[in-house]
């Protein structure tokens, strides 16, 4: 009975190798191949409520259309939020994570987070913005950024319950949004 | 009797395993047998990556109409409503699950042959010379919510896109 039971711890370690060679979870350099610039954080990403402390935000988002429309070139002004989607995505898992000690990481990680989803809610409102003031009529131009091109209104749609999953931050985008960050695109351009 | 002891205990231990291992994905992505089996499906049937990337956009607005359907109204819950429906669609979960398909076999397509210019040939984005996902990093992100779904999602289906 005892050699049964070697016999079947045997079995177990046997079965249990075999089915780890067949499913080897992903490395991180796989990861980090397949993905590029999309590696994020460990756990699920929850997006900071906009209100009541919008203003920052709004400010950032539009300081940056402002830029653009300096330039006076409409190409650049369609550009910005997907450039700036892409500086964001592209901010790597920082070393100062791997080496903080294990008390740290997740305060650092909390961190990192709310600052990087903040940092994708400000492009989330560029895009709005631009979409709808500028890219809508000027198509010819924004068929060239794939950001404006087939389905927007799905993108938009998506990302907004991702970005902004409290209902009245929904409510404030589609109501309020525009108009407030017209306002403030409007001041800096007089000043 | 030690014989018979032997193959009972293994079958015993079969029985065991056998459902867990099948079990596995689904504990890891909720209901990922169905998610898979309809992304399979569109990938199956398209001939080219131009007809899959039409069949892609087609599933997601498919999908995203009937949501709406769903949720015509404007009143707060049914906003919420509508929020719930889009997280737990699977449908929309296997048009994710194509997009990334498409992606990965793009990417290997360009990379046997740099310098196609055929209808494969879709230029992915790079910023700082690495690819740029912006899109199918955030649909991902909301649809599975979890890293640990995520890996999953992801290994499943670059090992899939790699054949």
């Amino acid at each position: 009975m005892h050699l049964a039971c070697i016999l079947m711890a045997g079995i177990c370690t046997h079965i249990q190798s075999s089915e780890a060679a067949v499913k080897q979870p992903i490395t991180k350099e796989l990861w980090l191949k397949v993905m590029g610039v999309e590696t994020q954080p460990w756990s699920g990403w929850v997006a900071p409520p906009l209100l009541p402390d919008w203003h920052g935000r709004a400010d950032a988002a539009a300081g940056e259309i402002s830029d653009a429309l300096a330039t006076h070139d409409m190409k650049l002004v369609l550009f910005a939020p997907k450039f700036c989607f892409m500086q964001e995505t592209h901010k790597l898992f920082s070393s100062n994570i791997e080496k903080a000690d294990a008390k740290e990481v997740d305060a650092l990680i909390e961190g990192w987070q709310d600052v990087r989803m903040k940092g994708l809610q400000k492009c989330y409102m560029e895009y709005m913005y631009i979409y709808h003031t500028y890219a809508k009529d000027n198509q010819h131009i924004g068929v060239a950024i794939d950001d404006y091109q087939g389905d927007v209104d799905i993108k938009m749609e998506l990302y907004k319950q991702l970005l902004f999953p409290e209902m009245k931050d929904q409510d404030f985008l589609d109501a309020q949004l525009i108009p407030e960050m017209k306002k403030i695109i409007d001041m800096n351009h007089s000043h | 009797m030690m014989r018979s002891v032997k193959i009972g205990l293994f079958l015993l231990f079969c029985g065991f395993f056998v459902p867990i291992s099948a079990q596995a994905d689904e504990d890891i992505v909720p209901e990922w047998h169905e998610i898979w089996v309809g992304a399979w499906e569109d990938i199956q049937q398209a001939d080219t990556t131009d007809e899959l990337r039409e069949k892609i956009k087609q599933c997601y607005r498919h999908e995203m109409e009937r949501i709406y359907q769903e949720n015509t109204s404007t009143r707060a819950d049914d906003h919420q409503h509508m929020r719930k429906t889009i997280l737990s669609s699977v449908r929309l979960k296997s048009c994710y699950v194509e997009d990334l398909y498409y992606e990965d076999k793009i990417e290997f397509l360009q990379m046997k042959k740099p310098f196609m210019r055929d209808p494969y040939t879709a230029a992915i984005p790079t910023f700082l010379g690495t690819p740029v996902r912006t899109r199918l990093l955030l649909y991902r992100s909301l649809l599975f919510p979890s890293l640990k779904e995520q890996y999953y999602v992801v290994h499943e289906v670059y090992q899939a896109a790699l054949e």
